[in-house]
């Protein structure tokens, strides 16, 4: 299924509406969107659900990173619908057990696995070694595992791969002295001051990043909140001058809307745009390429509804995800917690605010001053999603805030946003030959070393001769630091 | 397991659907490095290959172990980082040699 970029953002062109098929029925849905957002407007939340619990899931990453939004789409299975553009005539379908069994076999296996016990799914059916190939041929098939739609049950079978998708045309961009992954401000301020041919690639379609997208957003609305929060005011002047200053470098070439999707080559990487994939190498390989959602670890955290702020970054401003007089819950603090406050609020939402940091403020007092109901003190325990597609969040009281309700405190919301650290990104550094080391402090995977540094880019040389610089969140390091060359 | 106490599954890995409880088990049983884990339970082996769990599987197990996070060895990660189609792939203009990347040490 091609991967088509999307557009950027949604129009508000309710007019031209696309219809598409969802699991035999016809959705009528915006076009310009993906096809994760198009049914949560219309109400779907629940994508898929998880292969051994059976757990309901939904649009959650919303980068084409997880499992929780695949469905069949056209007879192709396991396609990422957060990044599937709608196309009028869509045939979408789920794809999990219930898609075999239909729903009520799916509540029945979802009320099974409650009590499975602990390690079932990969100790059970092993022993004897003799007859786990029978196993693995009667009792695996009997959950729907590996089915694949046939014309009995009126799916279309799997469709030839059109020829047109193979890739030829421009597969190597050539040696650049330097590759850039992530055009926020980290990567922009990065190329700015780089010499030689340089690659800056960037997922999101603008040089930026997604919270300039989100701040640019915020700036537009005659509201004037942006002007309440001197730290997002101050964010957003510092990621435009960034954007700026790309164009006095003209050795920069700027890919947006694009990947970097490997780390193949000792010293090369793969990127992809929509459908195609290049190769591309570098004397230098800067990795800005930021850091990925935190949820935590607690009982619930894989409910829908639930993300993190670059999700939600994503599904708002490239996605148009309708959120006017939806209910949301926001947890945590920092740059991003006031920026998806501020723009849920400019969309119409109802904010329930639970801070977690001190220090903040004048944030504190520009939410109180906007009416946002706001509580601090308390401890996340649990997010469970409840009936009528809502989640409910709840709380412990800590020290001397007493929760509304006794002991706990609950808040119902359609959506749910943990505005944790995020963990810097590290996959293509570590596939490149990257010595990392976990280091708490810095959320997650950083390059070994760098926390005894007060270096904003550290520098780490690759087995094949390369060097790879990490820089910005990919570093460890806070949204609101700034690298300084 | 009871009912009650599925209700309260903390989902260390989405995509193989890898509980804390689950990995806590299977570090009990024996399996005590990351890349024994990953196979035992299936933790990482998913659509994601690990962006969601790793780091918070390793400090888990470093919290288990009583180590520092930063001795905790990483499972291998092999490319793609994202999934590609096979047309995609063949679409790519490869030299002879050019199949290898660094993070191969021990040929797990």
């Amino acid at each position: 299924m091609a991967q088509n970029p999307l557009p950027n953002p949604a129009s508000d062109s309710d007019t031209n509406k696309a219809t598409i098929t969802f699991d035999g029925k016809a959705v009528s849905c915006r076009p310009d969107t993906s096809l994760a957002v198009a049914l949560w407007d219309h109400g779907v939340r629940h994508l898929s659900h998880s292969h051994k619990y059976g757990r309901p899931r939904g649009v959650t990453c919303a980068r084409g990173h997880c499992t929780n939004c695949l469905m069949r789409v056209d007879g192709v299975p396991n396609v990422r619908t957060c990044e599937t553009t709608v196309l009028p005539g869509m045939e979408v379908n789920t794809q999990d057990t219930g898609a075999f069994y239909g729903a009520p076999m799916q509540k029945l296996l979802s009320l099974g696995s409650a009590w499975m016990p602990v390690g079932f799914y990969y100790k059970w059916f092993t022993k004897p070694a003799s007859l786990s190939r029978f196993f693995l041929d009667r009792i695996r098939p009997l959950t729907g595992v590996g089915r694949l739609p046939d014309a009995a049950r009126g799916v279309r079978a799997l469709p030839a791969a059109p020829a047109a998708e193979v890739t030829t045309q421009k597969a190597d961009l050539g040696r650049f002295a330097n590759i850039v992954v992530g055009a926020g401000p980290t990567g922009l301020q990065a190329a700015r001051h780089l010499a030689g041919r340089t690659l800056l690639v960037d997922d999101c379609a603008i040089a930026g990043g997604q919270r300039l997208a989100a701040l640019r957003e915020l700036a537009a609305d005659r509201n004037g909140t942006l002007a309440r929060f001197p730290t997002l005011a101050s964010a957003l002047e510092r990621i435009e001058s960034a954007a700026d200053g790309l164009a006095a470098n003209s050795a920069v070439q700027f890919m947006g809307a694009a990947k970097a999707v490997a780390g193949y080559f000792p010293d090369g990487v793969l990127v992809r745009q929509g459908d195609n994939l290049m190769t591309a190498r570098f004397d230098n390989l800067v990795w800005a390429a930021g850091a990925l959602d935190t949820i935590g670890l607690f009982p619930g955290n894989d409910t829908p509804g639930l993300f993190g702020p670059r999700a939600l970054y994503r599904l708002l401003t490239r996605d148009g995800l309708q959120v006017n007089g939806r209910h949301a819950v926001l947890i945590g603090g920092g740059l991003d917690f006031w920026l998806c406050a501020a723009l849920l609020a400019s969309r119409g939402a109802t904010l329930n605010l639970v801070v977690t940091e001190s220090g903040c403020q004048s944030e504190v007092a520009a939410a109180v001053d906007l009416k946002w109901s706001l509580n601090t003190g308390v401890v996340l325990k649990e997010i469970k999603g409840i009936g009528g597609h809502k989640v409910q969040a709840t709380f412990d009281p800590h020290g001397s805030a007493p929760g509304p309700t006794g002991s706990h405190m609950h808040l119902e919301a359609d959506l749910a946003v943990i505005c944790n650290t995020g963990k810097p990104a590290y996959d293509i550094p570590y596939q490149l030959g990257a010595d990392l080391a976990l280091v708490p402090q810095r959320g997650g995977f950083v390059p070994r070393g760098c926390q005894e540094s007060e270096d904003r880019i550290f520098k780490q040389a690759l087995p094949g001769g390369a060097e790879i610089s990490f820089a910005g969140e990919a570093l460890g390091l806070l949204p609101t630091d700034q690298v300084k060359s | 397991m009871s009912a009650r106490s599925a209700a309260n599954r903390i989902f260390l890995c989405r995509c193989e659907d890898v509980t804390l409880q689950e990995f806590h088990q299977a570090y009990k049983e024996g399996f005590t490095e990351m890349e024994s884990l990953k196979r035992y339970t299936g933790l990482g082996t998913g659509f994601c290959q690990g962006k969601g769990c790793l780091s918070e599987a390793a400090g888990e197990l470093a919290e288990l172990r009583g180590l520092q996070p930063s001795e905790i060895r990483l499972t291998n990660i092999r490319p793609p980082a994202e999934p590609l189609t096979f047309a995609q792939l063949a679409g790519l203009d490869l030299a002879a040699g050019d199949t290898d990347s660094g993070n191969q040490e021990d040929g797990a």
